[in-house]
């Protein structure tokens, strides 16, 4: 008791510090806040704006609805605020009475489930609204995402096909890009992206995102390529976080650490997230700066803890096993691959049970998570960790030369960052 | 969700995280959040480059033996949109198609086929300097393009016929500025590239010749200033630019008998035109595991189809869109019940009490015949074919000569060189559709019918285009120029 009191007096302490902070966190998060973040003059700002507006006007009007909710998703890419999901079912609840079963609402609602990674909900909604419109190339497309991440990988390459075939165009090239990712057709998915680049967006953000995928594609075989990639992403869409942070793996494979540093800075600036944060975190650790690594840590699984309505369990439950409690990581993994059976889920299932000194246990789910191929230098180096614990330490090493031959620097960053962690 | 509540964080462990994490200061923290997960695609992305905005069919004034398409791409470029600046896609099939005997079947179609490459592989950048001519080396980005003329199969000619017209043909920057591009007009000038078949072709950008008011008309079919035939609306493409593919060709190369009809009554004097833009599909795991979707791989797929204006944005429904991009003209009897009982007549008579002819459903007596002429089966005298199968078509009769006063409402306002008998770049096609919905081309078919008088002064409020068109081909106005001009 007298601990925790002096926890208390320490949570009054850095109050005054942070209460700044946490006035302005309250009304960024828990209140969904009207002033939006992010570019207020990009394209989706403008047009949630506009149609705002017209909304008021006629707020049972469908077009204008979906409109909205379109442009929300894109000011969701743009901010990672997952709090304006609230605003999108604000506006599909106005028209929903009469409109429950409307195959563009349910598509909405199955894109929002998809957000908040509620894949199971977001399956069952697009399934219905592929009933009413099974010509629609986007609904196809919320399929094959809600599919992928239910480890329904066949499924989804057949619901791929069918918006390829219906739609080929940027939503779709990129989506196969992905898929023969996934598959370890490296060369294949460098096709799609960049059949996809040459289509471009109406959201620059989109192309963007398109290039940098591109650029991490072609680390492993073009750096300056892929700087290249980078660098035109930033171009056309200013302070792109992913991007950034793509020129920071630039700088760290050519040893300057300098640049690397003050692009990971940069992308966590742009986009404060949690996966930013840890990555500036990572690079703390591996430069052996414990106490800023451990900070932005701190805020990494401050945002998890906030994960406003999405469900973080896998994503979570990895940072644990990696940097936190192993036993909540655990706790985390195994709820994670209940709800679905992808190989990341087992990944993390996986990696969570080695952590918890079960690494025979662990075997059979690592198994699982490669069952692809093994084309992911994060599960790959899981793997190899894994393999070494249960004493097959050839198999252990293969797995490693082929995490690094895949994304050396962040099979690097991540294994030197636990190294220096355990050290 | 459920697993969520049992994850209830103890206020020690905020308290820990706080003094761990508000020593990097409180600007970072303000925004953290848990973010999305980068491996998502958007799904809304659109195909700005293969999305055809618009498409003009007209005699040619200054050379009435022949007659000018124009299908524009690419809607709402800013021009300031650096650093690429606007490009036609290289994996995109762009066509005019010409149905010159009524069928809903192409007969002839324009295949325009791009090309990008640039100059200097160190860099991105547009232009490393001014461009002062279309084989200037700063002219970095460039694009080129070929023209192939393909004749379907017909009575005459068993055979398809591909010829091709003109190829490496430049298409001019887009107007980035006075430094970059110091004298624009002369860049787009040299562009305008002769064919082998006698005619002319220009593929580039330019002002959107489009003027609406885009606001007011989607929403919910708002006229700012009642009855909206006096100014009044706001231009929502002014200052836009688009990618245009314009093309000349003598009159004789588009008609079923391969020469100029002779009267406007012959068989031959009425084609339709339309646009169509086609992208490949792929299969999307290559090689063994490829499944049966390898058929797929390449196969060519239409992601956008256009011939009239306003159909795709005011006549189609929103769950129809994708399937009307990828249809045929010969399959529009799927969509002619949107126009025999069009919504926006009985948002006309909701909204302003306008008395609009009775509409009921396709195959009914009340069916909007006048409509299904303008749209589906072309003005009786004017743009019908001697026989017709009805299908959504720009339509234009080739024998009626150009006419020193044009009438910017065409057929509406007595000029029966305008729209809806093919499309000029001045024709005020939305102010001619409302008023046409409103009933006030319904006498035509029905004698005893009298328009509401205000049906023939409906209309959006703006007028005419924001740039002067030129007098010659192309016609289109000079895009705006990224320096200069800020778009709304």
């Amino acid at each position: 008791m007298k601990k925790l009191n002096t926890y208390f007096f320490l949570f009054a302490a850095v109050f005054a510090i942070a209460i700044s902070f946490i006035f302005v966190w309250y009304q960024s998060t828990q209140v969904v806040s009207d002033e939006l973040s992010g570019d207020p003059n990009s394209r989706a700002s403008l047009s949630i704006a506009t149609l705002s507006e017209q909304l008021e006007k006629d707020p049972k009007n469908l077009k204008l609805t979906i409109a909205l909710a379109d442009a929300y998703m894109q000011k969701i890419r743009e901010t990672g605020d997952a709090s304006l999901y609230l605003k999108i079912e604000e506006a599909l609840d106005q028209i929903s009475n009469d409109m429950d079963t409307n195959g563009a609402v349910l598509a909405k609602r199955a894109e929002i489930a998809n957000g908040r990674h509620d894949f199971v909900q977001a399956l069952a909604y697009i399934t219905q609204a592929l009933d009413k419109s099974p010509q629609s190339a986007s609904y196809h497309g919320i399929k094959t995402d809600s599919e992928i991440e239910l480890g329904k990988y066949a499924d989804a390459e057949t619901s791929l096909q069918k918006m390829v075939d219906l739609k080929p165009n940027f939503g779709s090239f990129s989506r196969v890009a992905y898929q023969r990712q996934l598959h370890g057709d490296l060369e294949g998915a460098l096709e799609a992206w960049d059949s996809a680049i040459s289509a471009g967006s109406i959201y620059p953000e989109n192309t963007a995102w398109a290039l940098t995928e591109a650029g991490k594609l072609r680390m492993s075989s073009d750096v300056e390529m892929a700087k290249r990639d980078f660098t035109k992403a930033i171009a056309s869409y200013p302070a792109y976080a992913p991007a950034l942070e793509g020129l920071a793996r630039v700088a760290f494979t050519q040893g300057n650490m300098e640049d690397a540093l003050t692009y990971y800075s940069r992308a966590f600036e742009a986009l404060p997230v949690a996966a930013n944060a840890t990555a500036l975190g990572n690079f703390y650790l591996v430069e052996g700066d414990q106490a800023k690594a451990k900070q932005y840590y701190a805020l990494a699984e401050l945002a998890y803890l906030d994960s406003k309505g999405t469900n973080v369990d896998l994503e979570y439950s990895v940072f644990l096993a990696d940097h936190g409690d192993a036993s909540k990581a655990l706790e985390r993994a195994a709820s994670a691959y209940e709800n679905r059976q992808s190989i990341y889920t087992a990944d993390a299932y996986a990696w969570a049970l080695h952590k918890n000194g079960q690494s025979v246990k662990a075997e059979q789910y690592i198994e699982e998570a490669m069952s692809l191929g093994g084309h992911d230098s994060g599960i790959l180096y899981h793997a190899a960790m894994v393999a070494k614990a249960n004493g097959n330490i050839e198999i252990s090493n293969g797995y490693l030369s082929r995490a690094r031959e895949l994304d050396e620097v962040a099979s690097l960053v991540y294994s030197q960052a636990l190294n220096n962690k355990d050290s | 969700m459920s697993n969520q509540a049992s994850y209830k964080i103890n206020q020690k462990g905020i308290a820990l995280l706080l003094i761990s994490a508000t020593v990097l200061g409180v600007f970072a923290m303000a925004n953290i959040t848990q973010g999305s997960s980068h491996r998502e695609a958007p799904l809304i992305s659109g195909d700005p480059k293969a999305d055809a905005t618009d498409v003009y069919a007209f005699v040619s004034p200054d050379k009435p033996n022949t007659a000018t398409l124009i299908a524009n791409y690419l809607p709402f470029e800013e021009p300031g949109g650096g650093p690429n600046f606007y490009s036609f896609d290289d994996n995109v099939l762009y066509e005019i198609k010409i149905d010159n005997n009524g069928d809903a079947k192409e007969d002839i179609s324009y295949q325009f086929r791009f090309k990008s490459s640039l100059q200097n592989p160190n860099t991105f950048l547009y232009n490393t300097g001014p461009i002062t001519s279309l084989t200037d080396s700063d002219f970095n980005v460039r694009q080129t393009y070929s023209v192939t003329r393909v004749e379907y199969p017909s009575k005459k000619n068993k055979k398809m016929k591909s010829t091709v017209l003109a190829s490496n043909v430049p298409v001019p920057p887009s107007n980035v500025g006075p430094k970059s591009t110091p004298d624009y007009d002369e860049l787009q000038e040299a562009a305008v590239t002769d064919l082998s078949n006698g005619g002319q072709v220009f593929a580039g950008q330019s002002d959107d010749p489009f003027f609406v008011d885009l606001g007011g008309l989607f929403d919910l079919l708002t006229i700012r200033e009642l009855p909206g035939n006096d100014g009044g609306g706001v231009d929502g493409l002014k200052g836009y630019n688009v990618q245009s593919i314009a093309i000349q060709v003598p009159i004789g190369d588009l008609t079923s008998s391969g020469s100029m009809p002779a009267s406007a009554t012959s068989a031959d004097a009425v084609v339709g035109v339309w646009t169509t833009s086609s992208r490949q599909s792929m299969s999307v795991l290559r090689g063994n595991s490829g499944k049966k979707s390898k058929e797929m791989d390449k196969k060519w797929v239409q992601v956008s189809r256009l011939g009239a204006p306003l159909v795709n944005e005011v006549v189609i429904p929103l769950g129809d869109k994708d399937v009307w991009n990828a249809s045929k003209p010969a399959d529009d009897a799927q969509f002619a019940e949107y126009v025999a009982n069009p919504e926006l007549g009985t948002l006309l008579n909701a909204l302003y009490g306008i008395e609009v002819p009775p509409q009921g459903a396709f195959g009914s007596d009340d069916q909007r015949d006048d409509l299904i002429a303008i749209f589906l089966t072309g003005i009786p005298g004017l743009t019908k074919p001697a026989t017709v199968t009805p299908s959504e078509q720009l339509r234009l009769n080739l024998a009626i000569a150009p006419t020193a006063n044009p009438n910017s409402l065409g057929v509406v306002g007595g000029d029966n060189q305008g729209y809806p008998n093919g499309r000029r770049l001045a024709d005020d096609v939305t102010d001619i559709s409302i008023k046409a919905v409103a009933g006030a081309a319904y006498p035509l078919f029905h004698s005893e019918f009298t328009p509401d008088p205000l049906a023939s002064q409906l209309g959006d409020g703006v007028d005419e285009n924001d740039a002067e068109f030129r007098s010659s081909f192309p016609y289109l106005a000079l895009p705006w120029s990224g320096f200069d001009s800020v778009p709304h």
